[in-house]
């Protein structure tokens, strides 16, 4: 039997916070047709904004409100942490990887969690700036969606995530913490639960924005314009701007999934969101549950993590029935079944296992006759 | 400071950019048949690595010598080549059959890489050496013919793999031209339709393209090891991100220009940006005051910016370039 | 019956659920032209290719020197002896003369490719000049003729062209036409022709079919079509 521990606090917040990627995935990819292959740079964008900036502005915030319990933290870490002289101010000591750990968890954290105001303040802070990052990187990926063909754009966006978390924030030490991460602003005496009520509501309000798009006029335009060149014709106008949107929203999504899910594990590494757990698994979901079918997505997120859950959870006596090294079980083995997967679910159900539903799609005929009866 | 880098640093990036035009020659071809941007194409090259590392410690360990050099290529290719027709005939092909778009034989090719990936690991890791005790990792930029030129020791793998490259052009280029099944790829190509009308199998040609592709990149892969400090099949995934850029700056509709186009981005991403971080050094370092970070790290901005500059400003890529109004425009010819 | 070469019978086709062409009824007999003319839409093009095995037949037959070909595949056809020469993308533009000659040869053995490409050369002399020349370098006019001689390459004894002389000037047209005809007269070729120029057509075929809205509107000779004024004012913009 399973012990039922296994599903704990954190699982369910990665379990939320997948849904919020796989259901923006799906507005990009399913709805739009932007095969978004970089898509664990968005979400890494989050973790930046909790982690790297996060850090630096309430170190910052410290020093202003309180400059000499800062002045004497700065002092303190000096002494504990060899070739400390370096450091000028604590915000530059709050995000070294030496002296990241001690700060946030020794000093801001009780500084924090002590002052109401400062918490509610310095959380609607580090969100907007997940927001805001989220949508200049999303600028970016339009000014290419708008204007590249599907495959130029697959290969420009999957080098472009690459490129920012791989080599941008992952060799630039001073940015992200490099190989060891840096330690996040969490909130609360319970990040936990922050984070698990957080990303509830995200994955609620991803769920319910991605069934509008569905089912509004300007989700049935956008399906008839990936499915057909005439109707993209005739909607040729609209299309840059509704991509735009799609974009923009799709990417704060990621972003804030990625702030809720590095808020529940207290620290992030740049290496660790790579192309294959944050853009290959979530498109695994989409396609698993149906391209353009929101609770297909998220049926797809459920199935994939509690599939990778058990097999990390049994992955001793698979390596021993193997003769596999354990660690390796858990780290190679579910990539390698997850990619046998997705050429099962493609070879036998090329649209999903539920399908894009029919009934709310308007026959693109009529839509071209409606707007065809409007020009008139 | 000297700006230009040294005579061994040119050389192996001289060598490592031949072997990215190997492999966005490959990528090139494959999509010009197939129309399927192969995103595991780097790692079939590693295919080649895991061969050459596997040869060393088997076979060459005691020994080695310039046959290590012909083998370690020839069955290094020959392996990945079997590996990218697998792929094709018995994963690609199907899924186009059943109704794939081309996003989903993307995915497909994504799915494939992480396998790939992932057993060359599981393998390196799991099966012990019989001379290398640990495989993962194991450098072996020791066991290559040395080149003396007076006092200079040359490493060999950057004299033969840019030969290598060279040789495998000529001879892709004679097979495309003198033999007829060679002509009937360039027609099918074109016209898929029309050689087929002729009598062409076509889905001979396409697996044949996926075979020669796969050879271009385990022969890249085989002589790069030499150039990793240890054989790690991970590094494909930031390869491909070049050899994709290479491509794309070739302009995927020309194998000949995919060469050029790898071996221009990956000089560029090695000299270019050495170059550049020499410049920053000796002069915002020096006299501006700029921090004193290495750029070096950064090579891939240099790519991903050749790509982006070309998508701008050449959006067919070099090969959609015309060269000749483009000469007598700058004054270089009369016309 | 001797001397047909092909013949369809009560003909239905289309593209997947698109139902083009209806109940068609022709006849081609050896070593004689006939053309297809009618209205823009009309289906000539897609009659052309469900001939060649290019489109989905629902029902009908369509039978060469007497046998039944319904089922074949293109490149069944084609090694039976029809040629088919599509309106673009006929020869290949990337590709030297001579390597297109080579393509059209693919499946014989390269002696007889070797002597047929000679006697070729010998109909068509300009090509000679071209022969390592890319395609793509020719005129409109003389593409149209390459495409002629590739199909010869492999001996047809039915050559199909769709709209020969579409986008041509004058002059080149009437080089097309010329060469169609002299198909016929030198080499006793049987050839169906579609074309958009019916007064063209029809002055210089044996027999005509009329096709309107995927119909036969009209089979018979080529003279009393062009004789047949309603006919020719209403379909295909003759003067009375």
């Amino acid at each position: 039997m399973v012990d039922w521990w296994i599903f704990s606090d954190s699982f369910l917040v990665t379990l939320l916070v997948y849904v919020t990627v796989a259901l923006s995935l799906n507005l990009e990819a399913g709805f739009t047709g932007i095969p978004n292959f970089g898509k664990h740079l968005f979400v890494f964008l989050g973790a930046f904004a909790a982690q790297g900036i996060g850090v630096r502005i309430a170190a910052w915030v410290y020093e202003k409100l309180r400059p000499e319990e800062a002045a004497q933290a700065l002092t303190d870490v000096s002494r504990l942490v060899p070739g400390a002289s370096k450091w000028t101010s604590l915000v530059q000591a709050a995000a070294d990887t030496d002296a990241n750990r001690i700060i946030v968890n020794s000093y801001l954290k009780p500084f924090i969690t002590s002052n109401l105001a400062v918490e509610v303040l310095l959380a609607v802070v580090i969100l907007a700036v997940t927001v805001a990052l989220a949508m200049l990187f999303g600028l970016i990926a339009s000014y290419a969606a708008l204007r590249l063909r599907e495959d130029y754009l697959a290969i420009l966006l999957l080098s472009f995530g690459e490129l920012m978390v791989m080599v941008i924030f992952y060799q630039t030490e001073s940015l992200s913490g490099g190989n060891k991460g840096l330690w996040a602003i969490t909130f609360t005496r319970e990040p936990i639960r922050f984070a698990l009520i957080g990303s509830a509501i995200l994955a609620v309000i991803a769920f319910l924005y991605a069934e509008r798009i569905a089912n509004s006029p300007m989700g049935r335009t956008m399906r008839a314009v990936r499915d057909d060149e005439v109707a993209a014709s005739v909607f040729g106008r609209d299309i840059a701007l509704i991509r735009l949107k799609v974009i923009m929203a799709a990417s704060v999504l990621a972003a804030l999934a990625g702030f809720f899910y590095t808020e529940s594990n207290a620290s992030a590494t740049a290496r660790t969101f790579n192309r294959v757990i944050w853009t290959f698994l979530p498109w695994a979901m989409i396609i698993l549950g149906g391209m353009a079918n929101n609770k297909g997505a998220i049926v797809g997120a459920v199935a994939f993590l509690i599939g990778k859950r058990l097999f990390e959870y049994y992955q001793e006596p698979i390596g021993q029935a193997l003769h596999i090294q354990a660690e390796l079980v858990g780290s190679l083995l579910p990539n390698i079944l997850i990619g046998v997967f997705i050429l099962v679910i493609l070879y036998l159900r090329p649209q999903g296992i539920l399908p894009e539903s029919i009934s709310k799609t308007v026959d693109f005929r009529r839509l071209l006759e409606e707007e065809a009866r409007r020009e008139r | 400071m000297a700006i230009l880098p040294g005579f061994t640093y040119t050389l192996n990036s001289i060598a490592y950019a031949a072997a990215i035009g190997l492999l966005s020659m490959g990528l090139t071809l494959t999509y010009m048949t197939t129309r399927v941007p192969n995103f595991a194409h780097a790692t079939i090259g590693m295919i080649g690595s895991v061969v050459m590392l596997f040869l060393i410690d088997r076979v060459f360990y005691d020994n080695p010598g310039w046959t290590l050099f012909l083998a370690g290529p020839l069955l290094g290719g020959l392996a990945a080549a079997a590996f990218s027709v697998f792929m094709y005939v018995a994963i690609l092909r199907p899924l186009a059959n059943r109704g794939n778009t081309i996003i989903g034989l993307m995915i497909a090719t994504l799915a494939v890489d992480i396998i790939l990936l992932n057993i060359l690991t599981l393998i390196l890791n799991e099966v012990p050496g019989k001379n290398i005790p640990k495989l993962i990792g194991a450098p072996i930029i020791g066991f290559q013919p040395k080149i003396k030129i007076g006092n200079w020791v040359i490493d060999s793998y950057t004299i033969v793999l840019p030969l290598a490259a060279a040789v495998l052009a000529v001879a892709f280029h004679l097979f495309l031209t003198r033999t007829s099944f060679g002509v009937a790829m360039r027609a099918t190509i074109e016209n898929p339709d029309l050689a087929s009308a002729m009598g062409v199998n076509v889905s001979l040609v396409y697996t044949v393209s996926w075979a020669v592709s796969g050879f271009l990149a385990g022969v890249a892969g085989a002589l790069m090891a030499f150039a990793f400090k240890g054989v790690d099949p991970a590094v494909s995934a930031l390869i491909i991100v070049t050899v994709f850029a290479g491509s794309i700056v070739g302009g995927l509709a020309s194998v000949y220009w995919g060469l050029l186009g790898g071996f221009i981005v990956g000089l560029a991403e090695k000299i270019g940006t050495t170059m550049i971080n020499n410049i920053y050094k000796a002069l915002f370092v020096a006299h501006l005051g700029f921090p004193n970070i290495s750029l070096v790290n950064y090579e891939k901005v240099m790519s991903l910016g050749l790509v982006v500059l070309v998508l701008l400003y050449a959006p067919r890529g070099l090969a959609g370039v015309d060269w000749g109004r483009l000469a007598s425009r700058l004054g270089l010819r009369r016309g | 019956m001797a001397g047909v070469t092909l013949r369809t019978q009560a003909l239905n086709a289309g593209y997947g659920r698109f139902h083009i062409i209806f109940d068609i009824d022709l006849e081609v007999r050896r070593g004689e032209i006939l053309v297809i003319v009618g209205p823009n839409g009309s289906g000539k093009s897609t009659l052309l290719k469900t001939l060649f095995g290019l489109t989905k037949v629902y029902s009908g037959r369509v039978e060469f020197e007497g046998n039944d070909i319904t089922k074949l595949p293109p490149h069944a056809r084609a090694r039976l002896g029809i040629a088919y020469l599509p309106q673009t993308n006929n020869i290949f533009a990337e590709l030297t003369v001579r390597e297109n000659l080579k393509m059209a040869g693919y499946k014989l053995r390269p002696e007889i490719v070797e002597e047929r490409t000679r006697e070729v050369l010998e109909l068509f002399p300009f090509l000679k000049e071209k022969l390592n020349s890319k395609a793509k370098t020719l005129s409109g006019g003389q593409r149209q003729l390459l495409a002629m001689a590739m199909a010869l390459i492999r001996r047809p004894r039915l050559l199909m062209f769709d709209e020969p002389t579409a986008g041509l000037a004058p002059k080149a047209a009437k080089e097309v036409v010329d060469r169609i005809l002299w198909l016929r007269d030198e080499l006793g070729k049987t050839v169906i022709w579609v074309e958009q120029n019916a007064k063209l057509a029809l002055e210089k075929g044996d027999s005509a079919v009329l096709m309107v809205s995927g119909r036969v509107a009209y089979a018979g000779p080529a003279s009393d079509l062009l004789a047949d004024k309603d006919l020719g004012k209403r379909y295909l913009g003759l003067k009375g």
